[in-house]
């Protein structure tokens, strides 16, 4: 999943590097991806198989929009067989706005 | 207390490197903290590094290099009162000027940082990309590195990695130039002469 939202996320940004975490009682799977190959790499990984799992994935992709970097995680996250939720986005809502720096709605830098 | 900046764009390697740094780079009996910033509301990061049982301090939502760099030096007070750390290892956001960081730590009360080292971490494999899209940020890391590390150097084969290294070095940057890999630790016997 996490592949196919970062390879998905750089047809449309700049430059990006996606991580996600998933866990499973006291059990944790760390991994990230950047958007240039999909190539998934583990910091930490499961100890034993697992069941169900809750996780969190973080994705930063320069110069895409919210709403479209939403609807791929959604998708994905779908196909995945997986409900996402999203936090509350915070910073800069201007889709006019490119600045990777802004950092809020008066574009606070 | 000593900091330690790894400063790199965006996924070029940063957390990994710390994981390495933590798994007993440092000579026993060191005290370590992490201080880690990220962009997102959610704490990725900061929940593997914590597996490594050092102290880790989150400061999130925003950068420590602009919009955070009061958080960057409360975080710092609080820790060198609560901890004592010998060395702080700090991960800004890939875009962080360290140059700033740096600055933003001086002078704050009851905290005496008699050290600070930056380290440059390059991901081989989107160098040219990052060259040409965020130029002035790279160059503002480099200007104030310590060292630069090559990372993700399985990514791409040797003597491209050798035109990585040529396009760091005509950027400026004169200093030493390591050849690594975070996820492994391959190469990282040369990094304790730098920071050690």
């Amino acid at each position: 999943m996490l592949s196919r939202i970062s390879v998905r996320c750089g047809m449309i940004g700049v430059i990006g590097h996606n991580k996600a975490n998933f866990r499973c009682g006291g059990d944790l799977l760390s991994i990230s991806c950047t958007t240039e190959d999909g190539n998934v790499r583990s910091k930490v990984r499961f100890g034993k198989d697992v069941g169900d799992v809750d996780g969190v994935v973080d994705v930063i992709v320069y110069s895409a929009g919210y709403d479209e970097l939403r609807r791929i995680v959604e998708e994905e996250a779908t196909a995945s067989g997986l409900h996402a939720e999203f936090a509350e986005r915070s910073g800069c809502h201007d889709p006019d706005c490119h600045d990777p720096h802004c950092c809020g709605h008066h574009h606070e830098r | 207390m000593r900091l330690l900046v790894v400063s790199g764009m965006l996924g070029s390697g940063k957390t990994s490197l710390i994981l390495r740094l933590l798994d007993g780079f440092f000579p026993q009996g060191m005290k370590v903290a992490v201080i880690e910033n990220e962009f997102g509301e959610l704490g990725v990061d900061t929940e593997v590094l914590e597996r490594s049982g050092m102290p880790v301090r989150d400061l999130r939502g925003g950068c420590i290099c602009c919009t955070l760099a009061g958080g960057l030096a409360e975080t710092l007070r609080n820790l060198s009162a609560s901890y004592s750390p010998d060395i702080v290892v700090v991960e800004p956001t890939g875009i962080a000027d360290p140059s700033v960081v740096l600055r933003s730590v001086q002078d704050v009360d009851g905290v005496h940082v008699d050290r600070a080292d930056v380290l440059v971490l390059i991901d081989c494999e989107r160098f040219l990309k990052v060259r040409r899209m965020f130029e002035r940020p790279l160059r503002n890391q480099l200007s104030v590195a310590a060292a630069v590390l090559l990372n993700k150097t399985d990514t791409i084969p040797a003597e491209d990695i050798d035109s990585v290294e040529d396009g760091v070095r005509g950027m400026g940057y004169a200093g030493p130039v390591l050849r690594i890999r975070a996820d492994t630790g391959d190469g990282m016997e040369r990094l304790g002469e730098v920071i050690l």
